[in-house]
């Protein structure tokens, strides 16, 4: 008997403690950062930390974006570079951290800061947050230039959708852009017959459809030419600016003529950060990537 | 002393039953009454029947009370009818056969039959052979009609003359029935009988104690109710575990049609719409080889789940070979197709065999029941339905986690491109996997051969509730399916008696997609980054 | 750079030339049936009642066209809306037969007459009327398909889990209506129907009119769908159809996209059920059961999925075969039914329409990839 009321004191017990963690980690979320609110930063993502099955994908990984900046992310295969951008716009839950967007930089107002673990990937979307996946995902049967109609920044409603038509101003726009991403004389074509390097720039047209104020590039120039890879980094050269830009890729040429900050992850966790000639000359940096032995 | 008065007893008993020689020369004063039109002389008849409980005599009295006896207007000679569906009889004077001829028949009337009953059943009672005694009184007191019991007296007498324990009490319930009925007993012995109903406790006795609840002294009433509460309780705790029993066995059921389907939708990421059909295959295999092999029904159920196997795997694996390797990457055109050869799987069975359902046979092992508590007790083929499952669901097992086929299965269920790259012929797995899959189809079919009628429709009854196992318990864990499985099937027996059948099942689709709304990967979902694409 | 066809014209040929060869030919049957009897060109009345229930087989493909050709959802429960509706209607005949029934009660229908039931149920009120009856026919599987939608899209089950849910669905609607208790007839369902707005439903006139009705009917959806095939929501559509994750990314509710577009499709369904049920003269739980649903899927697939007037050849193709056979040989319909699927998935993935586009090159520029 006395073991019973042991035990049931017990179990009351966790349940209590386990509602004031819960607390604490709702009250934690719900704060925006103010201690480290600056001018120009657009994201805060602090102590983010996702497990599967037991495997630490992303483990306490902090980090602040400045608003403009191009950041370039590398690391190791498994490091978490896709898992963290598949927690920002909201493909993947946490099991804890937080994730500020400020969705305009001009303006300060803690309030308006969006939450972006509370948020599902559409409400990202619309916040200003535009991804390009590592595998090129383009709608196939559909040509170029509907491809990009569809990404359009608009009501995105499902009548207002119905009843919508393409405006001179809209028309301009797509051309521009089809212009930018080299895809003028394609206009017409079904994104099926693109080559795979002409997919990757139509994903990023369709980003830059959206005009988001941050953009996240997967792996941007994976599986293309030398030429096509020159014709990107010339792209993003001229994206830089006008939006901040979240970059990860594994070939270093390119990052090296994009990046001037790179953050280097490993087993989900900042190893170290800085210019493109300190990280390479890391020595923490190249244990990660080469392994122990060497 | 009372011992010996017992046995004095006994053998008296033995001595006036075998006192005539049995003899078919039925006397002419009883041929009379027998063959006279009006059913009120056979009061006669019975009489005289009743005097000499001879084995011919309570044979004679059966036939009478089913209507068997017939007589020859006009030679008052009896015949007895071999069965209401014949036209033949058979003559008690010389045994003879004679089929087609006109005969009256000897007819009693209810009052009668009742009489007969009373009387077959004190002479089962006072049966020489133990046996018999015991199984009359059983039969006596789980029989539902309030009629059959004999009346106070003769009970008093049997009981005063039974020596085997077990026998003498089941009479005394049989007593505190008819005690119970009986208005003129008083309060004191009812309250005893009353606790010999308890004890018992069957359906009969419940009914007894109700009654006994208006009882218009308040102790007998009071005593009955609280006796009757007790017995509801045992009752309704017994209904339950039995409804846990036939969920469970309903269970295993859904887990053999739906394991096969877990693994091929596992690996391939296929839903084979045929798999009802295959299911059928080995319903059908069960019932070939009992028709091969009618004598020894046993073996033929153990040979029939290899052939099952075999006959539903080579089914499969011939489906995958000409149609779903060519669809690879399309899983609703997958769909679409095999749901072609579905049909064309039970058109097959119909044009060749019958539309109509087919008997299987159960071996005499399968048959009974067993007793776990006085009111529960479960059927054979049900429980080693749950065994056989549970056998099935561990070889399937070993062969996922101990052999070289379920290595690369996982392998590629995981991840295709790199387990090809790996040197992993993934085609030769898809056609094995389906294979194994499809095989357990087969043994499927041989365990529903026995708790249901074997027909071409027989896989389509099953393969919607599998499906919905699949997707309840997660693709890619075997444990979701079997824990998928029996939650499905015990959910289902337990609403059943609350909302019907079909409502059940409806209810149990709604509940199904509001939980799939919660964890749309199943019960056991499969967790990082391959399984979010 | 100025020609960016975005944008399909809504008029274009494709639309034209379909109404124009629907209500010709729809026109050509009623002349021809309404030609002295006995003359040599003159179209029995009972062919006109088949074609009239071909028509709206093609009415219901059409709308499985449209959620399974663009949005990529394969229903194998479609007919639940067609039933839906078909029953909706058979309610306001049932009650439009009055007192003549069998057993002539001037409230109850028949079979709750049989039943011993002394109340008309309160789903039962008010469909003697036809307006109320018209709105049911839209709203009951509007509603159901919402709440379907809403509980499936919502929770994210697509693939072939939301066609196994589908085909659950049915099936448990049939199971359904099936009881007695429920008020539908039961096992019989609703039938000996005699007039449809006081006029009787046994005469030829009847029978060729709502033979036109059919067709327009028909032309109307066909021209409901094309308009939002062609706008930027049909385009949404097979964005969603080729790439569900990416719609999201770029910002749009799928679940939104498929719940409205199921709902419109289901509500197609209902009216060509409750067009159905007056020329055949019954509904009954059998027309929920899967293998009715599975037929039209076969339909769209042989016509060529994701073009409209394909999934009315192909209504017209299946439907023709299987009266064929059934007449002919009954026992080796399902084998020529289970072979169409094994063969047009296999060899004919963009069906009969496919076929055309590729002689005639009249197509648009869409074409299917092997994405379902």
């Amino acid at each position: 008997m006395i073991s019973l009321e042991k035990q049931v004191a017990q179990a009351s017990l966790k349940l209590k403690n386990l509602a004031q963690k819960s607390h604490l980690a709702h009250k934690h979320r719900q704060q925006p950062p103010a201690r480290l609110k600056k001018q120009d930063i657009v994201l805060y993502v602090e102590n983010l930390t996702v497990s599967f099955d037991g495997f630490k994908a992303l483990n306490d990984l902090t980090f602040y974006l400045n608003s403009g900046e191009l950041r370039c992310f590398i690391g190791p295969n498994g490091a978490g570079k896709s898992t963290m951008m598949d927690v920002l716009t909201g493909k993947t839950k946490v099991d804890s951290g937080s994730a500020w967007f400020v969705p305009d930089p001009g303006d300060p107002n803690p309030s308006h800061m969006l939450n972006l673990l509370e948020m599902d990937e559409v409400s990202i979307a619309n916040a200003g947050i535009g991804r390009k996946f590592q595998k090129p995902s383009v709608f196939e049967t559909l040509s170029v230039a509907q491809n990009l109609e569809l990404a359009l920044s608009m009501n995105r409603s499902v009548f207002k959708t119905y009843r919508s038509r393409l405006n001179g101003e809209q028309q301009d726009f797509m051309m521009a852009t089809l212009e930018k991403i080299r895809l003028s004389s394609l206009a017409n074509a079904l994104a099926a017959s693109l080559s795979h390097g002409q997919k990757q720039w139509l994903e990023i047209g369709m980003l830059l459809m959206q005009k988001p104020s941050l953009i996240m590039l997967d792996e941007p120039v994976a599986g293309m030419t030398p030429e096509e890879i020159e014709m990107t980094i010339a792209l993003l050269h001229e994206l830089k600016g006008q939006h901040t830009i979240m970059v990860v890729e594994h070939d270093m040429d390119f990052i090296r003529a994009i990046a001037n900050q790179v953050v280097v992850l490993n087993q989900g966790t900042v190893l170290a950060e800085g210019n493109m000639d300190s990280i390479q000359s890391d020595p923490r940096v190249i244990k990660a990537y080469l392994g122990e032995g060497l | 002393m009372r011992k010996a008065f017992c046995m004095l007893a006994a053998v008296l008993l033995m001595s006036t039953a075998y006192a005539g020689e049995p003899n078919y020369e039925l006397s002419e004063s009883l041929k009379a009454s027998l063959a006279d039109s009006k059913v009120k002389s056979r009061d006669q008849a019975i009489a005289m029947l009743a005097e000499d409980l001879s084995e011919q005599h309570i044979s004679l009295l059966g036939k009478l009370k089913s209507g068997l006896v017939y007589a020859d207007a006009a030679t008052s000679e009896i015949y007895i009818r071999e069965d209401a569906a014949s036209d033949c009889y058979i003559r008690l004077a010389d045994a003879q056969q004679i089929c087609g001829i006109k005969l009256r028949r000897s007819g009693v009337s209810t009052l009668q039959k009742k009489k007969i009953e009373a009387l077959l059943l004190s002479s089962s009672l006072s049966s020489s052979d133990p046996e018999k005694r015991a199984a009359a009184v059983k039969n006596l007191l789980e029989s539902e009609a309030q009629s059959e019991i004999p009346s106070e007296q003769i009970l008093e007498q049997i009981i005063s003359k039974e020596n085997r324990r077990d026998i003498y009490l089941n009479l005394k319930v049989a007593m505190a029935l008819i005690k119970s009925a009986d208005e003129k007993t008083g309060p004191q012995e009812l309250i005893d009988c009353i606790d010999i109903l308890e004890d018992y406790g069957n359906a009969r006795c419940i009914s007894a104690l109700a009654a006994l609840k208006n009882h218009p002294n308040p102790e007998v009433a009071s005593h009955a109710a609280s006796a009757a509460a007790n017995l509801e309780f045992k009752q309704e705790v017994a209904d339950f575990f039995e409804k846990i029993f036939f969920g469970l066995s309903l269970g295993s059921v859904l887990v053999l049609a739906a394991v096969g389907l877990a693994i091929t939708f596992g690996v391939m990421g296929v839903i084979n719409m045929a798999h009802g059909e295959l299911i059928m295959l080995g319903a059908y295999t069960v019932w070939g080889l009992q028709q091969l092999m009618p004598q020894s029904l046993s073996t033929a159920l153990f040979l029939s789940i290899p052939c099952a196997f075999m006959v539903s795997a080579s089914v499969g694996m011939l489906i995958e070979h000409l149609v779903i390797r060519h669809l690879s990457g399309r899983p609703l055109e997958t769909l679409l197709a095999t749901f072609g050869i579905s049909l064309i799987l039970q058109q097959l069975v119909r044009t060749l065999f019958s539309p109509l359902n087919r008997a299987v046979a159960t071996p005499e092992f399968l048959q009974g029941s067993v007793q776990i508590a006085d009111n529960l007790s479960i059927t054979c083929n049900r429980l080693s339905i749950i065994f056989f499952c549970l056998f099935v669901f561990a070889v399937i097992l070993l062969v996922m986690k101990k052999t070289r086929l379920g290595l690369e299965v996982r392998a590629v269920s995981q991840n295709r491109p790199i387990a090809r790259a790996m040197g992993i012929r993934a085609q030769r797995v898809d056609l094995m996997t389906f294979g194994l899959g499809s095989g357990i189809a087969g043994v499927a079919g041989v365990a529903l051969s026995q708790i249901t009628n074997v027909g071409p429709n027989l896989g389509q009854s099953y393969i919607i509730d599998s499906f919905m196992v699949v997707v309840f318990g997660g693709s890619g864990n075997l444990f979701g399916t079997l824990a998928g499985g029996f939650i499905m099937g015990i959910a289902n027996k337990l609403l059943e008696p609350v909302s019907g059948a079909m409502l059940s099942k409806i209810i149990i689709l709604i509940a199904l997609i509001l939980f799939i709304q919660k964890h749309p990967r199943g019960l056991f979902p499969q967790r990082g980054r391959a399984a979010e694409d | 750079m100025n020609e960016l066809t975005v944008q399909e014209k809504f008029l274009s040929g494709e639309t034209k030339s379909f109404i124009l060869v629907t209500a010709l030919l729809g026109a050509v049957v009623v002349m021809l049936s309404l030609m002295p009897e006995g003359s040599f060109i003159h179209l029995p009345v009972y062919v006109v009642n088949l074609l009239g229930k071909y028509v709206t087989y093609a009415i219901l493909a059409l709308s499985v066209d449209l959620v399974w050709g663009y949005l990529g959802i394969l229903t194998l429960g479609h007919c639940v809306f067609f039933a839906l509706g078909g029953y909706v209607m058979g309610m306001y005949l049932t009650r439009s037969i009055g007192a003549q029934g069998v057993y002539g009660d001037p409230l109850l229908p028949d079979f709750m007459v049989f039943l011993n039931w002394h109340e008309l149920p309160w789903y039962w009120q008010g469909l003697q009327y036809f307006p109320l009856a018209a709105l049911l026919i839209i709203c009951v599987p509007a509603l159901l398909a919402y709440v379907f939608g809403r509980l499936a899209f919502f929770s994210r089950v697509s693939g072939v889990y939301l066609s196994i849910i589908t085909q659950a669905l049915t099936y448990a609607m049939m199971l359904a209506f099936f009881l007695n208790e429920l008020g539908f007839g039961g096992n019989n369902g609703l039938t000996d129907f005699k007039t449809l707005l006081g006029f009787s439903l046994q005469t030829d006139g009847m029978r060729i009119l709502l033979f036109a009705l059919s067709v327009v009917t028909l032309c109307l959806c066909y021209l409901l769908c094309r308009s939002v095939v062609v706008s930027k929501l049909g385009r949404l559509c097979i964005a969603v159809r080729d790439a569900e994750n990416r719609v999201r990314f770029i910002g749009y509710r799928v679940e939104n996209i498929k719940l409205l577009i199921f709902v419109l499709s289901a509500v197609i369904a209902g009216i060509a059920g409750a067009l159905y049920v007056p020329q055949v003269g019954i509904i009954n739980p059998s027309e929920f059961s899967p293998v009715n649903s599975i037929e039209i899927i076969v339909c769209v697939a042989l016509g060529g999925r994701g073009r409209l007037y394909g999934a009315v050849i192909g209504a017209f193709l299946v439907h023709i075969a299987k009266t064929m056979f059934t007449n002919l040989m009954p026992e080796f319909w399902l084998f020529a039914l289970g072979a169409l699927f094994v063969l047009v998935t296999l060899f004919l993935k963009d069906g009969v329409a496919g076929l055309l586009c590729v002689h005639l090159k009249t197509g648009s520029t869409e074409t299917l990839t092997d994405k379902a």
